[in-house]
């Protein structure tokens, strides 16, 4: 189900959370909402989920607008960021719940409940948590339960806030990669919220860059990493060094670096300040003349570096 | 968990001090609670069966000590429940909702605490009776609340609000309405929401304040003694006939009936000290978290 989103606007009382925003989404994608705190990103999925109600715009739903229509005739999934999994159900009445407040007519029999809950926890690969309560699990754990849950009610779309943000990074990238998975097997039309662009870079078929309330740049990963809209995008889709350079100056990411023992050839001299083995890269860091900012560089290990050491003169040229 | 344990008892290692300090203290409050506590309910029960079991159960079972306790049990059993909506109420909108004069509305559920209960039984006279702002209109209605039932409940009521809002309110903050609006997001109606989700994580400390708040009933004396009217065998409650039998020297009855009282707030203390226990459980593993 596609999800279109026009002139959406949003303030706390003087804070303005949403400025005119315009999105479409479509059937079956799955969408990161990237960007620094208080950018609005929540705010955005809260409105589509109809949990906050816009000042201005519409939410359509595969044609249909739903911006008058109340949470819970909505049919979206939603997963929190701290879970807020029922702290007093187990696990099992817990991804029950949904089925269970259907109005009578369309509720399942508790034998038809039993059969679906116990689908969706072999599908989270937790069947064997039923009959604990939520407090007795790690919080990946508790992640995926909260997943079951919200899929239960079968939405037509599904919305994280910061799914993984309350994990460590270990079991993040776990999670983050099986959601990945889990999305093209069900291609529920999907949007999360993250600030972090390495899960976006990795979890998401399209970016939406935003910052201060607006959006700052739609596209595919490849396409916001390499063609950033904004000297904003650049900076925050990943780590850049700025080398001042005559009268202007030049932004390049640390892998987009030359570097040699040997002057000319227009290199820039810089002194190395540190050397961190990084797995299949070193990072090296490098004071340059005539600016306080430093330089880094993300090279792979080779010769050059072999006996490289703290204090050495370098010479490098960014590759942009 | 294991150096958790262990900081906690290096502080209070610290602050134990010296033994002989400690026994001091710890006596002391023994001494301060048998003197001030143990020994005026021995005193009241040794009163009441000074003349003999016999003497003790005709006190009792006198038909105007039985009418003050069907009347407080009558009041106690309107006006708690009435506190109780009020409480969950007030509490669901300070906690849930952001509002302008909130700050206030909290200030004033507080209010009660800070008025002396004579004060509180003054205002409904001044209110409600022959002579007061309602005076004219209820009399041309033929309805009574001064010295009668509803003058006793009203008041009783406005004394122990703050209990049930008070406890809840923190609680409720504490725990945020994220459960509720995941309940909303997968189809639950309001009553749905409230009876499957809020309801069951603040059971105990809503028995917590319930039980407060009927200790309290119970015993009110000042604000319902301003309003009942002391008519005996209808407008008395048994603090109000404890304090009758008392001035008419008649002390074994006094006693007989306060020891009635006590048996109830006895009983009541339990409640509390069992629900508190819940309550501080569920904090702990929501801490552990």
């Amino acid at each position: 189900m596609s999800i279109e989103i026009s002139n959406v606007s949003k303030r706390f009382n003087a804070f303005k959370a949403l400025d005119q925003i315009n999105l479409h989404i479509n059937s079956g994608e799955l969408v990161a909402l990237l960007g620094p705190s208080g950018c609005g990103k929540t705010t955005l999925l809260r409105i589509i989920a109809g949990l906050e109600t816009p000042d201005s715009g519409n939410i359509v739903f595969h044609g249909e607008d739903v911006s008058r229509r109340d949470v819970r005739d909505r049919n979206v999934g939603f997963v929190f960021q701290h879970y807020a999994l029922f702290r007093h159900m187990t696990v099992f009445d817990n991804v029950a719940f949904g089925l269970r407040m259907k109005p009578k007519g369309q509720r399942p029999s508790e034998a038809e409940i039993d059969r679906r809950v116990h689908e969706l926890l072999g599908m989270v690969q937790l069947d064997w948590l039923a009959e604990r309560y939520p407090e007795q699990l790690s919080g990946g754990q508790r992640q995926r339960i909260a997943l079951a849950r919200a899929l239960a009610v079968q939405p037509k779309v599904l919305l994280l806030d910061e799914p993984f943000g309350a994990l460590d990074a270990k079991v993040r990238k776990e999670l983050r990669r099986w959601l990945a998975r889990l999305h093209d097997e069900v291609h529920l039309t999907s949007v999360f919220v993250t600030h972090d662009q390495e899960e976006a870079m990795e979890v998401a078929d399209r970016i939406v860059v935003m910052n201060k309330g607006v959006i700052e740049q739609i596209g595919s990963p490849s396409e916001v990493y390499e063609n950033p809209a904004s000297d904003f995008v650049y900076h925050f889709l990943g780590d850049a060094n700025r080398l001042r350079v005559d009268e202007g100056e030049v932004l390049f990411r640390p892998h987009e670096i030359a570097l040699s023992r040997e002057a000319g050839g227009g290199r820039h001299s810089g002194r190395v300040r540190d050397i961190r083995p990084l797995g299949a890269l070193v990072r090296i860091t490098l004071e340059v003349e005539g600016q306080d900012e430093l330089v880094e560089a993300e090279v792979v290990r080779d010769q050059l570096l072999a006996d490289l050491s703290r204090g050495d003169q370098l010479y490098f040229s960014p590759r942009c | 968990m294991t150096s958790t344990t262990l900081t906690a008892g290096d502080i209070s290692a610290a602050r134990r001090g010296s033994p002989a300090g400690r026994i001091l203290l710890i006596l002391g409050a023994y001494l301060a609670f048998a003197l001030f506590l143990l020994l005026p309910l021995l005193v009241v029960l040794s009163e009441a069966l000074k003349l003999g079991l016999g003497t003790f159960f005709s006190a009792l079972l006198e038909p105007d000590a039985i009418s003050a306790l069907k009347l407080t049990l009558l009041a106690v059993g309107i006006s708690v429940p009435l506190n109780l909506v009020f409480g969950v109420a007030a509490a669901w909108c300070v906690s849930k909702y952001e509002f302008r004069g909130k700050s206030i509305l909290v200030t004033l559920i507080d209010l009660p605490f800070s008025v002396s209960p004579v004060i509180a039984g003054l205002i409904y006279v001044l209110l409600f009776g022959a002579q007061g702002f309602f005076g004219d209109v209820l009399e041309k209605y033929d309805i009574q609340i001064i010295f009668a039932l509803p003058g006793i409940v009203l008041a009783t009521i406005f004394v122990t609000v703050p209990f049930v809002a008070r406890e809840l309110i923190p609680l409720m903050q504490e725990q945020g309405s994220q459960e509720e609006e995941a309940a909303r997001l997968l189809g639950a109606s309001g009553w749905q929401m409230f009876w499957h989700v809020t309801l069951p994580n603040i059971k105990w400390g809503l028995i917590y304040g319930v039980v407060l708040c009927t200790a309290r009933a119970m015993g009110e004396f000042g604000a319902v003694s301003v309003v009942s009217g002391h008519i005996r065998g209808y407008t008395n409650t048994l603090p109000l006939h404890v304090e009758i039998l008392y001035n008419e020297y008649n002390h074994v009855a006094a006693f007989s009936v306060a020891s009635l009282l006590l048996g109830l707030a006895l009983i009541i203390l339990l409640l509390k000290q069992w629900s508190e226990s819940r309550i501080n459980r569920l904090r702990h593993t929501a801490e552990e978290e």
